[in-house]
């Protein structure tokens, strides 16, 4: 399939005013205030890329969450755990709305080239409902949003301007329902699971912590020589050295602490 | 993008900090990461280099907003 170039748009209208009343803090925001002038080309080119990347990463994360809904229900998990991972595809789409705009304020977006049937791995199909939910969540909740929130907190601690403050501040609000999502659905689902079952749940989120890694070790080996932190707060993201260390605190903590807690037998 | 007639949210300039997440992905969530170094410039990168053959990074969604 070719690959179609990351943009986004809004419908408008009465569509667009029905969104605004559900998620009013959007437009709150101090929009229209963050001034480039005086900062190096190449560090708001490289803030541009950042926040597109942004956008694209939580319009995944959506997809995710919306497959992980379907999956919840299929599995018939109670009705109130479902319920909760039903606002999670709409704040992921304000995070979108957000970094993109961010992006916007910027100068513009960056290219990014993706895939759209091939945005995340769903669980086999030939499992049951039960392990195909257990499959997604261990590795979109438990690992993924699990980690970020630390990331995300310290990252919004780091910034100093208004509007990003205001941008991350909001996500981190909202990411907090979501990084325990994933430990509340095991406490449900492990009373039914098997020993196999949990086995499987290891290997998928061994899956995912293998991927943070990689991440991870990308940026340890691309790091910024010349970085200048001043300019990196005030576009709103953290030193590498910072960033790092308290990635692996929090893979430690967060997720791997509490999986090997519940009798997941992990193994990254 | 698909022609449409809505407001425009998101434009991207081509060329500029190109990213191509065909064939690998990258971490599926924003870990707000920090900037590296050579990503300002206008060559493509790659979002996942980790061997395919043993995970691929699409197992994973996050909000990883990583550092330079």
């Amino acid at each position: 399939m070719p690959s179609e170039l990351f943009e986004l748009e809004l419908y408008g209208d009465n569509v667009e005013r029905r969104y605004r009343r559900m998620r009013p803090e959007v437009e709150a925001m101090p929009w229209g205030t963050f001034d480039t002038a005086g900062l190096p080309e190449a560090a708001v080119t490289m803030a541009r890329k950042q926040w597109t990347g942004a956008a694209y990463q939580e319009h995944r994360t959506a997809v995710a969450c919306a497959a992980t809904l379907r999956a919840l229900m299929e599995c018939r998990a109670p009705l109130d755990l479902i319920a909760m991972a039903s606002r999670f595809p709409l704040d992921e789409l304000v995070h979108v709305e957000l970094t993109a705009r961010m992006a916007m304020e910027l100068g513009g977006g960056t290219e990014i080239q993706f895939e759209p049937d091939h945005m995340i791995i769903d669980a086999d199909e030939g499992l049951p409902p039960l392990l195909r939910a257990a499959d997604m969540i261990a590795r979109f909740f438990c690992v993924g949003e699990a980690v970020s929130i630390p990331l995300l907190r310290a990252t919004w601690h780091a910034a100093r301007h208004p509007l990003p403050r205001a941008v991350l501040g909001r996500i981190v609000k909202d990411e907090a329902a979501h990084g325990v999502f994933g430990f509340l659905f095991l406490d449900w689902a492990l009373e039914s699971m098997t020993e196999a079952d949990r086995r499987h749940i290891a290997v998928a989120a061994d899956r995912g912590i293998m991927a943070v890694r990689a991440l991870w070790r990308g940026i340890e080996q691309r790091r910024s020589k010349g970085y200048d932190e001043s300019l990196g707060d005030a576009l709103g993201w953290l030193h590498s050295d910072a960033y790092l260390e308290l990635a692996a605190r929090s893979l430690e903590t967060q997720v791997r602490k509490p999986l090997l807690e519940r009798g997941i037998p992990i193994t990254r | 993008m698909r022609k449409g007639t809505g407001r425009k949210l998101l434009v991207a300039t081509l060329g500029v900090g190109a990213v191509s997440y065909v064939a690998c992905g990258g971490v599926v969530a924003n870990l707000m990461a920090p900037p590296q170094d050579g990503g300002a410039d206008t060559s493509a990168d790659t979002a996942g280099d980790a061997p395919r053959d043993t995970f691929s990074p699409l197992d994973i969604i996050a909000n990883l907003v990583a550092p330079r």
